[in-house]
């Protein structure tokens, strides 16, 4: 094979030099970019310490309810296991919690629910 | 390659003389990764407007090997998400394939043209940016050298090694 066929020059699209110049002046300027991408960092960090401090003070039900328990003596978790069926109605709400403990089938869930109001 | 240095940063009228005496070479280069004029042009002009981002770091006596370098860069780049692209099946051919040539003559142009597609692509990347600037851009072995940033006898093994294998897959390659 020919060089000349190997290394055929070929003619870059007409009017490369104006496209260029179009280009360079229709983007913003490189301070105005600067300026997007830190506005844009500075939204993200907001965003991921907004989320990070609601988590911190997410409610955990176990101690909302040993908070608002009528017997500090009894601690939840730690109270004696009612004989029989337990029935929680409306008034008990707001002393007892309900946790739920996950086993390895993801189908199958256990749930543990202790309450300041239970006497022996 | 400019060796104008004066100390100056790069101005739009630099970077225009630049632009007129490299876009040619430079397309030529891009669009043996590409193989599609309008993505080589693209990706030509991408590298200048890198560059012009950067002309307060950039000394005009070097930057006719960065705007290589950053031309070879982006066209690697392109390559890869093009082949990605074109996997997931989102992107159609390069326009090579795609062009039907009408008289007998063209046909045998067209089938010349698809194997050296087809032997320069396959040459591997180092190989394959080493011969295509020293063909198409006419850059000296010293120049590539810089623009790459490997030794001088490295470029030569390398364009003897990419001449190897083109002349096994086209045949002996035979001076005009």
């Amino acid at each position: 094979m020919k060089r000349s066929e190997i290394w055929k020059r070929l003619e870059p699209p007409p009017g490369g030099l104006a496209r260029l110049h179009a280009r360079m002046n229709a983007r913003p300027s490189v301070a105005r970019r600067r300026a997007t991408v830190a506005l844009s960092f500075a939204l993200a960090a907001a965003v991921l310490l907004l989320f990070f401090t609601s988590r911190r003070h997410a409610i955990d039900p176990v101690a909302a309810a040993r908070q608002q328990g009528a017997a500090p003596a009894i601690t939840l978790g730690l109270a004696p296991m009612p004989a029989g069926t337990v029935a929680i109605d409306g008034d008990d709400r707001a002393t007892t919690a309900l946790v739920e403990v996950r086993t390895s089938n993801p189908r199958v869930s256990f749930y543990w629910v202790s309450s300041t109001s239970w006497r022996d | 390659m400019a060796s104008n240095r004066d100390g100056a940063g790069l101005d739009e009228a630099t970077l225009s003389r630049l632009y007129t005496k490299l876009e040619k070479p430079m397309f030529n280069v891009v669009y043996r990764w590409l193989w599609n004029a309008s993505d080589a042009q693209e990706v030509t002009q991408d590298a200048f407007i890198k560059v012009w981002d950067a002309r307060d770091r950039v000394d005009v006596a070097t930057v006719e090997p960065l705007l290589y370098r950053t031309a070879l860069n982006l066209a690697s780049n392109r390559r890869r998400s093009s082949r990605l692209w074109r996997w997931v099946g989102l992107e159609a051919a390069s326009e090579v394939t795609s062009r039907a040539p009408t008289s007998e003559e063209a046909l045998a142009e067209a089938r010349t043209a698809e194997r050296v597609r087809a032997a320069i692509d396959a040459l591997p990347e180092r190989l394959r940016e080493v011969i295509v600037l020293a063909e198409y851009a006419d850059l000296s072995h010293g120049e590539i050298a810089a623009t790459l940033g490997i030794p001088v006898g490295t470029v030569g093994s390398r364009r003897n090694a990419a001449l190897a294998q083109l002349a096994e897959a086209l045949g002996p390659i035979e001076e005009p």
